[in-house]
């Protein structure tokens, strides 16, 4: 029995005459009887529970083709890898995580690494990395995915542009 | 480490508490215990308690003690599972989930970090034990019930009861392999 806590020492039998009087000058709640704020509670519970037996079946269908395109890809299996993901990215599951996955999946092509990119999948694999903070590690890793284009770009970014010839005095008459 | 009051725990995990209570009341009932009075939640030192009749049968004493760890724990595996996917599995994270699925996720942490019986629920049945003059095994089991829920109940300070409901929202996803 659960008792709100006093500070008085009550020896055993004390208690237990207490719970006794306790017992005797009242009467014991209707079975299944609950207020009406624990009903309310109970009504948002199920409407909780509808909801997760709604979107359990397609949020779990998602997760395992990401799963899936992650084996495919440690495989080498690109195009099923680059499938899977592209379903998901359709979805709206745009995190970091399916972000960075589909960003590996398009630099491991081959087109991504030739000037005949004609899918820009190299631009979209740098699309899917804008704005990602990552972590040394996958960072690392992403990095010797990058075509030499990447790091040829990177270099001539970072060359100081010539400043621009002044503009010629007078105009035309 | 800073320490958090335990009302405001209390608060954030409300209806962790209000299931637990719940739990308490459903056996009771369903074993026809008397139930005299019901806090499903308030603000003092004892967030939720049921006084209910003395328990003549150790089965109902088992249950009724130890209802909110089997229906909080089932009700926590079951909410977190559904958010479990978006924010963990494909990683979308508090910051892009859908506000849904968080409070989803908080609606079922609460209520796992709520599943063990406290001390005196374990001690209740642990007296029923004696008292009913059983065998050594049940003994044994009941003090090793009693062991458990104490040092649970102990570990709270640092975060045994998340830890818990945390373990608990890996159990669906590990057993289906979606991580």
């Amino acid at each position: 029995m659960q008792t709100e806590q006093t500070n008085a020492v009550v020896t055993k039998e004390e208690a237990a005459a207490q719970w006794e009087q306790y017992f005797a000058t009242r009467m014991p709640l209707k079975k299944h009887s609950y207020p009406a704020l624990i009903k309310l509670f109970f009504v948002v519970m199920l409407c909780l529970l509808v909801y997760s037996f709604i979107s359990v079946p397609r949020d779990y269908k998602f997760a395992k083709m990401f799963k899936r395109a992650g084996i495919y890809y440690q495989k080498g299996d690109i195009a099923s890898a680059y499938e899977n993901m592209a379903v998901i990215l359709n979805a709206g599951f745009y995190s970091t995580k399916t972000r960075v996955l589909m960003a590996r999946i398009l630099l491991s092509t081959e087109a991504a690494h030739s000037d005949n990119d004609e899918d820009h999948l190299y631009e979209r694999a740098l699309g899917l990395l804008y704005g990602l903070q990552l972590d040394k590690k996958t960072y690392d890793e992403i990095l010797k995915l990058m075509p030499p284009k990447y790091f040829e770009q990177e270099k001539a970014d970072e060359q100081p542009k010539p400043a621009a010839a002044p503009a010629a005095k007078g105009g035309k008459k | 480490m800073i320490p958090i009051p335990g009302w405001l725990i209390a608060f954030l995990t409300f209806p962790g508490i209000i299931v637990h209570e719940i739990a308490h009341r459903f056996f009771c009932d369903l074993r026809n215990v008397p139930v005299y009075e019901v806090s499903y939640f308030n603000f003092s030192r004892t967030p939720g308690y049921v006084i209910h009749g003395p328990i003549n049968d150790l089965p109902s004493a088992f249950l009724i003690s130890v209802g909110p760890l089997i229906i909080n724990s089932l009700l926590c595996v079951i909410f977190t599972f559904s958010s479990f996917i978006p924010l963990v599995a494909l990683g979308l994270g508090l910051r892009d989930a859908h506000w849904f699925s968080i409070v989803l996720m908080w609606f079922g942490i609460s209520i796992g970090m709520h599943a063990f019986p406290s001390p005196h629920d374990a001690n209740n049945f642990k007296e029923l034990v004696k008292l009913h003059k059983k065998g050594f095994l049940l003994k044994t089991v009941s003090w090793i019930f009693v062991i458990i829920i104490s040092i649970a109940h102990v570990l709270r300070v640092i975060w045994f009861d998340l830890l818990y409901a945390i373990g608990l929202s890996w159990v669906l996803p590990l057993l289906l392999g979606i991580v």
